[in-house]
């Protein structure tokens, strides 16, 4: 019998983060999510409405800063990964998401799969896509599996033959007022402070952004 | 001691014109409602020989916006609708980083027989 000292059972199906690179895909650049009532009565504007397009902006910085803060999306965000030829010598092939996924029951944060495709051993290289019935989402572990393998023409020579584009749906936590109150204090402080630097110090309120956003991050295991 | 709280104030329009007897008259028009910091609150009640002069002063700290921007440079043109009383402004005090302006204002009644 094998040493399997350390490893985990069904070890071969798991292995974390086996992709060489993502990037953002698509994400909404302008739908607001904090109103402007909530912030003009935040900021003691109330009926001054002459700053409304500034506010506006603000709102999606610091919409933007709590997405990346709790690595989950308030509004939809499309991703493409790339895999590497080392992570396809595997039966079945497990390729992992570079995503935490809350996905629950109603369907919220949970992750939509848009396209799998890979480099075929053309010459040149064509990127195929692969038909949806040879891949199946594993919500629990957020990795995409391939039954049957990767298709045999396969292109060993690309650095990242494998690449997956996914969307991330919005998160129910989005609606927690006391995400929405970390918001409003992230957004006080931005409007309050327009520069990088500041002669005097400042000091930070007890119970501020940090502290209301920190039970939502998702742990990483 | 100063009384410092936000409260709720409506920035007015003022325009000016006279009728056909030559009357000046003054026309007040609601713009906004604001949410300035009130503090310095003061009152003071002079009564003379023949009148009775209400002379009150206070300071409104609004955050610094284009509508207030227009606010410092007409000042004569606004006023501050506050504890349903009408409020002058008689002084604009930029904050240095162009934050926060403060105004200086004052409520002087038409002098009332005593």
């Amino acid at each position: 019998m094998s040493d399997t000292l350390g490893q985990v059972q069904y070890g071969s199906t798991r292995n974390p983060f086996n992709y060489d690179k993502f990037e953002q895909i698509n994400r909404a650049l302008t739908t607001g999510w904090l109103t402007l009532d909530e912030i003009t009565n935040q900021l003691n504007l109330f009926g001054d409405e002459s700053q409304d397009a500034y506010l506006e902006g603000l709102e999606l910085a610091v919409r933007m800063h709590i997405e990346d803060y709790l690595g989950m999306p308030i509004f939809p965000v499309s991703y493409r990964v790339y895999y590497g030829i080392s992570s396809i010598y595997a039966s079945p092939v497990a390729l992992d998401l570079p995503q935490v996924s809350y996905a629950d029951s109603y369907g919220s944060g949970s992750v939509v799969i848009n396209s799998v495709k890979y480099y075929n051993d053309n010459i040149p290289v064509t990127l195929t896509t692969l038909a949806s019935t040879n891949y199946t989402y594993d919500p629990t572990g957020n990795k995409l599996i391939l039954p049957n393998g990767t298709p045999s023409d396969i292109n060993v020579n690309v650095t990242s033959p494998i690449v997956i584009e996914y969307t991330v749906n919005p998160n129910f936590l989005q609606a927690y007022p006391v995400i929405k109150q970390a918001a409003l204090l992230l957004f006080t402080h931005l409007y309050n402070n327009r520069s990088e630097t500041v002669q005097g110090g400042l000091q930070v309120i007890p119970y501020g952004v940090d502290v209301l956003l920190r039970p939502y991050k998702p742990l990483v295991m | 001691m100063a009384i410092k709280r936000y409260e709720n104030v409506d920035v007015n329009n003022l325009t000016f014109s006279s009728d056909a007897y030559g009357q000046y008259t003054t026309t007040i028009t609601k713009k906004f409602t604001g949410r300035p910091l009130i503090s310095s609150v003061k009152n003071s009640l002079t009564i003379t020989e023949k009148y009775r002069i209400y002379q009150d002063l206070i300071e409104f700290k609004f955050n610094y916006t284009p509508w207030m921007q227009d606010v410092i440079i007409n000042q004569n043109l606004y006023s501050f609708k506050w504890r349903t009383q009408d409020w002058r402004i008689e002084s604009a005090i930029e904050a240095n980083d162009r934050m926060s302006v403060t105004f200086i204002c004052y409520r002087n009644d038409p002098a009332t027989a005593v």
